[in-house]
């Protein structure tokens, strides 16, 4: 299960977590109602949650850590405290089912990273940045000019600006392959404030705009994303 | 049925008590600041290097954090920093050379970042530009391209004939800060080492002028002594050469 601790919130991360918590507590009510000796509430929750602690693998898929339980250590901690008395057998199946429990994280994780990536499309630029009505420029480097957003502009280029390749090395190679090396430009001069991502998609960004405002260079704690269209989101341009 | 009553009493009471204990502790409005002969007191107990000879100023930050400039017997310029904390007016840190520094009040929250300093009056510093650097690279991982545009900020602080200043940091500084700061930390892959240091990938830097615009090193207002007292973040902003600092072509 994947926590997050942000001002943005994952709707998708809330939900699935909220079901899978769901089918937990179900999974847990039946076994609760099958035995004949019922344990204190408490004790179940503990023995549950204690059962979750585990050994597991950390996966990368598709920039997303997914969590692969293998050794059932909550299970082991608990036999050892519980294992020889004569309770042991009704703590047991709820020690596994919080082992079990890790897996229902993990399908819960699997089915949100299709579903953010439906609703939330990378190659969309609309999924970056929207309310961009208090959009405003900010200059991040001294050869910034002194051109103003074209908001009309902005707005409309939201929903055509195609996603195109970053050539990192070849445009930093650019600005640096100056022999003066105190003279020189950047490439994307401008940060966009002011704007915030689709609602409920949980993304940070940092907007950077380019030299002519034609392109658009989003870092998001995963990876980056690059914009670029025609016409520029800057007034007064060629 | 008496003595549950009792205890519910007694538990209560004291539940109520030591709310209004913590209260009062970290959060009752703070007393007026000390006057200077205290100041000067305390400082000289805790650090005798400082050997404060006259308390220039106290400068409010906001009505819990101040800074206190001063001159040594020896001449120099230093800075102390002072916060209304556990119910006390604490002394934080002293510095006895006044070169800037950055106070972060709220390590977290760019806004409430000040620099501060106490420039010697015989290092003839006219005026002084202060930046944000954050360097140009590349780097390609499994094919996924990253390009991280240099930032570098300005901003130009005249002295007026004042050795000592504080300044918060400019509002175009902070909205570049905080979602520097949000997307870092929410690359962090653990849970448990959950801090982002920003100063890793991103700096603060000055340069000294004179009246004729020439770089100065401020030989009197460097190679200070310090103190420190307990958590606080004050950090050192290093002096720049005007090579480091790009302009356009």
């Amino acid at each position: 299960m994947e926590f997050n601790f942000d001002f943005s919130f994952n709707v998708i991360n809330i939900v699935t977590g909220i079901l899978a918590w769901g089918i937990i507590g179900i999974l847990a009510y039946r076994f609760y109602n099958k035995q004949s000796v019922k344990l204190k509430g408490w004790k179940v929750i503990v023995a549950i949650l204690v059962g979750i602690f585990s050994f597991s693998i950390n996966w990368n898929l598709l920039e997303t850590m997914v969590k692969i339980p293998l050794l059932p250590l909550g299970v082991w901690i608990l036999y050892l405290v519980k294992g020889r008395k004569e309770r042991w057998k009704y703590y047991r199946s709820f020690a596994w089912l919080g082992f079990f429990a890790n897996f229902i994280f993990l399908v819960s994780t699997l089915i949100a990273i299709p579903v953010h990536h439906a609703l939330y499309p990378e190659d969309e630029l609309s999924t970056f940045i929207s309310n961009a009505e208090k959009a405003s420029i900010i200059h991040l480097h001294p050869s910034a000019m002194d051109r103003p957003l074209n908001k009309g502009n902005l707005l409309k280029l939201l929903k055509t600006m195609k996603p195109e390749k970053i050539y990192s090395d070849q445009w930093y190679q650019e600005m640096n392959t100056n022999f003066e090396p105190s003279k020189s430009n950047e490439r994307f001069p401008y940060q966009l404030t002011g704007t915030s991502s689709k609602w409920g998609s949980g993304l940070d960004t940092i907007i950077y705009i380019e030299e002519d405002g034609k392109g658009v260079l989003i870092s998001t704690p995963k990876k980056q994303h690059y914009f670029h269209s025609q016409d520029s989101i800057l007034e007064g341009g060629k | 049925m008496i003595k549950q009553k009792f205890l519910i009493f007694v538990g209560s009471a004291v539940l109520v008590l030591s709310a209004v204990m913590i209260y009062w502790f970290y959060f009752s409005k703070p007393d007026s600041f000390p006057a200077d002969e205290q100041l000067m007191e305390e400082i000289n107990h805790v650090f005798p290097e400082a050997a404060v000879n006259i308390i220039q100023d106290t400068v409010s930050m906001d009505e819990r954090h101040v800074v206190v400039p001063f001159i040594s017997k020896e001449d120099d310029y230093g800075v102390t920093y002072w916060a209304w904390q556990k119910h006390k007016w604490q002394l934080l840190a002293i510095d006895t050379t006044g070169e800037p520094r950055l106070w972060k009040i709220d390590i977290k929250d760019p806004s409430t970042f000040y620099m501060v300093w106490n420039i010697h009056p015989g290092d003839q510093v006219d005026y002084m530009k202060f930046f944000i650097i954050r360097d140009r690279g590349y780097h390609v991982t499994e094919g996924i391209e990253t390009y991280n545009p240099r930032v570098q900020m300005e901003k130009k602080v005249p002295l007026e004939g004042k050795s000592y200043g504080v300044l918060p940091l400019p509002d175009e500084w902070v909205s570049f800060m905080n979602p520097f700061i949000k997307v870092g930390s929410a690359q962090q892959p653990s849970l448990f080492f959950n801090d982002f240091f920003p100063e890793r990938e991103m700096f603060f830097g000055w340069i000294p002028y004179d009246k004729l615009d020439k770089q100065r090193f401020p030989e009197g207002s460097v190679n200070g002594n310090r103190y420190f007292n307990g958590d606080v973040d004050i950090d050192f902003i290093s002096i720049l050469n005007e090579a480091e600092i790009e302009s356009p072509r």
